[in-house]
């Protein structure tokens, strides 16, 4: 059977183009652990913006933000007795998690895997306590442990050394767009046959490091997170994790494996323009938008996944760039943001915004965007501010970050026929 | 399959900056080891400091003259690469950029920790914030020469440069793009001098290196220095001499080519006996440069390209006992790290 009739694959300028589907999620938010919590607190409106209890906050503009304090430690096996970083806990809990609904966590380990992730800060809350004893005690007093769990490959080596993995991995550091951009790498790797099947996502946690640069670039809201209202006034930071399970289609029906999603489009760009604010025109995330929309063979999107920050200038840039893509149809299309519920999750709010988008397709439902309550007309989109029952098959998530990065997914309902 | 082809470097080095300066001090022996003038808390220590290091003499640009020292060297190399392969404008979205990363900005990140810690958070810099994100070298590459293709970084240990290169291939095999730039770089900083040396390691190095790799259909300005025959990585935590073996015979086997045809290894690794690579002349730049990890690496692939090209072993950075040969044909450039990942690469004489 040729895999061009079998709708296995497509062909596309001499590359053989594999279908991609998602079989396993794992996620850890503010909202809580797992699959089930994590969608009834989505679907619901649910915030879980609190005070911040890791850190005091109280010098900060900004005080609250979504710390996943329901999570504390992973069980570990293989490195039973390390301390590792919370970081490392986050990716390994999930890690386990999707791998566990993917029914595939006990031949992972005769599987060449690919793991794919992306953050911003790694094990920053270990070079937090680094610098800190450096400062206060001196650098004799000093872990040169924690040094090494603050480097951000460190938490893809333990998950390897925990769960004994082989294959390779990938480290993504695209600032808020790590998270997608792991996702779009796992997923061209799958397609053109490096791997058939791939562990991708993104994680970060919450630290006054981030906390604070955020606080000085007057990102922080001291209010509540209201992305696309007139009246925003910035972001709240959160932590957690997100990580999917992608395999090539074959291989997965192969294994009679519950099919969750398709991967459909991946595209990246970048700004060009300056560190930390947006190209205010949207023009290059629009660029990021169309090439995700031209590698899905421009489908119908029902619903965008907004990256939704609730800054004046992401949030307008996002419009411009959604309105340059879709022209008139970008006033139809629903758009939310989660991030008022669980704050941004940095280098891991692409992989779980992912998760809640596939989710949507799958429980057929819109997600609110809260919080929502004065139109900006700068920002002229059409805001889902109710969760409803809605046909949603296609999705489109944003992610832009620092330094101008830019990555745009379509995930789409697993349809026998291509 | 198109070949892809290197062509364009740009090194910024404490064996000089540029890769004439690079190259002569390659084949003289001349080190770039001296004892560290940054830090003034650290005594007696040495290592490959960049010094008389100008950065206004190679990007006129303002706008980076706050940015770390890190930022700086991947915007000097970026620039010397594509100034180097004859790329007048980079195509826009057709251009990729990729970094290796191991460290980052170290030097702002703490910088920013000291002063939020002694001085408060009122007192803090927002710049070294920015600037200290691990995707900041870059960020600022695609701003200052207008890359709006796919930037990433990817971060980890000394393998990372190659991983950076097989990425890049990969979107110049798919047709993402036209042309990737890959860059590694890494900036010398005191706390990590000091937890390396307590591992061991005390000879740590910074600075960059680029390079532009395109394919050859598309190459109209230059002969390129090689092209790449073939990529692998790995990794496996339980066995990593497994992963070498394994890396090794996979490169080879996809550039269709045996042991005998490898006229140079260079790596910044052990070399197994069971790799029966001891007939072969082995490198490492490390004795003269110091160690930089992933960007050691990338100097390792630059040699290997500027030694293809002009057809020449350095005799200073053969570390065995063996006859070098007059030729070069291809050249197998590998790293590991000891958690068990490995990474190689076949560089190829482009005829």
């Amino acid at each position: 059977m040729g895999l061009k009739n079998c709708g296995f694959g497509r062909q596309r300028a001499n590359v053989l183009i594999r279908r991609v589907v998602v079989t396993g999620i794992g996620i850890i938010t503010a909202h809580g652990i797992g699959r089930k919590e994590n969608w009834a607190k989505i679907k619901s409106g649910v915030s879980s913006i609190k005070r911040i209890t890791s850190f005091d906050s109280s010098k900060y503009r900004g005080k609250t933000g979504g710390e996943a304090s329901q999570f504390s430690t992973t069980i570990l096996n293989k490195l039973k007795g390390k301390r590792l970083d919370r970081a490392s806990h986050l990716l390994i809990h999930t890690t386990r998690e999707a791998l566990a609904d993917a029914n595939i966590i006990d031949a992972v380990k005769d599987i060449p895997i690919l793991l794919s992730v992306g953050t911003t800060l790694g094990g920053m809350l270990s070079g937090e306590i680094f610098h800190k004893k450096v400062i206060k005690r001196g650098l004799n007093r000093a872990k040169v442990s924690q040094v090494f769990d603050y480097l951000a490959h460190y938490q893809a080596i333990h998950l390897f050394k925990e769960l004994e993995l082989k294959g390779d991995f990938l480290v993504f550091s695209n600032a808020c767009a790590s998270g997608t951009d792991a996702i779009g790498h796992a997923f061209n790797s799958i397609r053109y046959g490096d791997y058939d099947v791939a562990i991708c996502g993104g994680y970060d946690t919450m630290n006054e490091f981030s906390f604070a640069g955020f606080n000085s670039l007057m990102a922080i809201t001291p209010s509540l997170c209201k992305p696309f209202d007139k009246n925003r006034e910035g972001l709240v930071l959160g932590e957690g994790a997100g990580i999917l399970i992608l395999e090539e289609l074959e291989h997965a029906i192969r294994r009679n494996a519950h099919i969750l999603g398709e991967i459909a489009g991946y595209g990246a760009s970048s700004d060009a323009c300056h560190m930390t604010s947006p190209e205010p025109s949207g023009k290059c995330a629009a660029i990021a938008i169309q090439k995700a929309l031209k590698d899905a063979g421009y489908p119908e999107i029902d619903y965008i996944n907004a990256h939704g920050t609730g800054t004046k200038y992401n949030d307008i840039m996002e419009t411009n760039a959604i309105m340059m893509v879709f022209g008139n149809k970008a006033k139809e299309i629903p758009v939310s943001s989660i991030k008022p519920m669980i704050g941004h999750l940095l280098g891991g709010a692409g992989a779980v915004e992912a998760i809640v988008s596939l989710l949507s397709i799958l429980y057929k439902t819109l997600i609110p965007n809260i919080n929502y309550k004065t139109p900006d007309p700068e920002c002229a989109l059409n805001i889902a501010t109710e969760a409803m029952g809605y046909n949603i098959k296609t999705i489109l998530s944003n992610s832009f970050g620092f330094g101008g990065s830019n990555a745009s997914i379509i995930i789409k309902d697993f349809l026998w026929k291509n | 399959m198109e070949k892809l082809v290197l062509t364009g470097v740009g090194l910024v080095t404490p064996m000089g900056i540029g890769k004439e300066q690079f190259w002569n001090n390659i084949i003289n022996g001349t080190s770039g080891i001296k004892r560290l003038t940054k830090f003034s808390t650290i005594h007696e220590t040495y290592g490959g400091e960049i010094s008389d290091f100008n950065f206004d003499v190679y990007i006129s640009d303002g706008r980076f003259r706050r940015a770390a020292d890190i930022s700086k060297y991947t915007l000097v190399a970026v620039n010397l690469a594509i100034s180097d392969a004859g790329v007048k404008t980079l195509n826009d979205k057709d251009t990729a950029l990729v970094a290796g990363i191991t460290h980052g900005a170290l030097n702002y990140a703490q910088v920013f920790h000291r002063a939020l810690v002694m001085d408060g958070a009122d007192n803090i810099s927002p710049i070294h914030f920015s600037d200290s994100v691990l995707n900041a070298p870059a960020g600022n590459v695609s701003i200052g020469f207008d890359i709006k293709g796919p930037v990433y970084t990817l971060v980890g240990g000394a393998t990372t440069a190659l991983k950076a290169v097989m990425l890049a291939s990969q979107m110049l095999r798919t047709g993402e793009v036209d042309k990737s730039i890959v860059v590694s770089s890494d900036e010398l900083n005191e706390l990590s001098l000091y937890c390396y040396s307590r591992l061991g390691i005390n000879t740590l190095s910074e600075g960059s290196g680029a390079l532009l790799i395109e394919k050859e259909g598309k190459i109209t300005e230059t002969t390129p220095y090689c092209y790449i025959s073939s990529t692998a990585s790995q990794f496996n935590p339980s066995n990593p001499d497994i992963a070498l073996y394994d890396v090794i015979n996979q490169c080879l086997a996809k550039a269709n080519i045996s042991l005998k045809d490898i006229d140079l290894v260079m790596t910044d690794s052990y070399i197994p006996d069971k790799l029966c690579l001891n007939d072969i002349p082995a490198g490492c730049i490390i004795p003269l440069a110091g160690n930089a990890f992933s960007l050691t690496v990338m100097w390792h692939i630059i040699l290997s390209s500027l030694a293809i090209k002009n057809g020449a072993i350095p005799k200073a950075i053969i570390k065995n006992k063996v006859l070098l040969p007059d030729y070069l044909r291809n050249v197998l450039v590998y790293s590991t790290e000891e958690s068990g990942i490995a990474s190689a690469i076949i560089l190829s004489k482009y005829l």
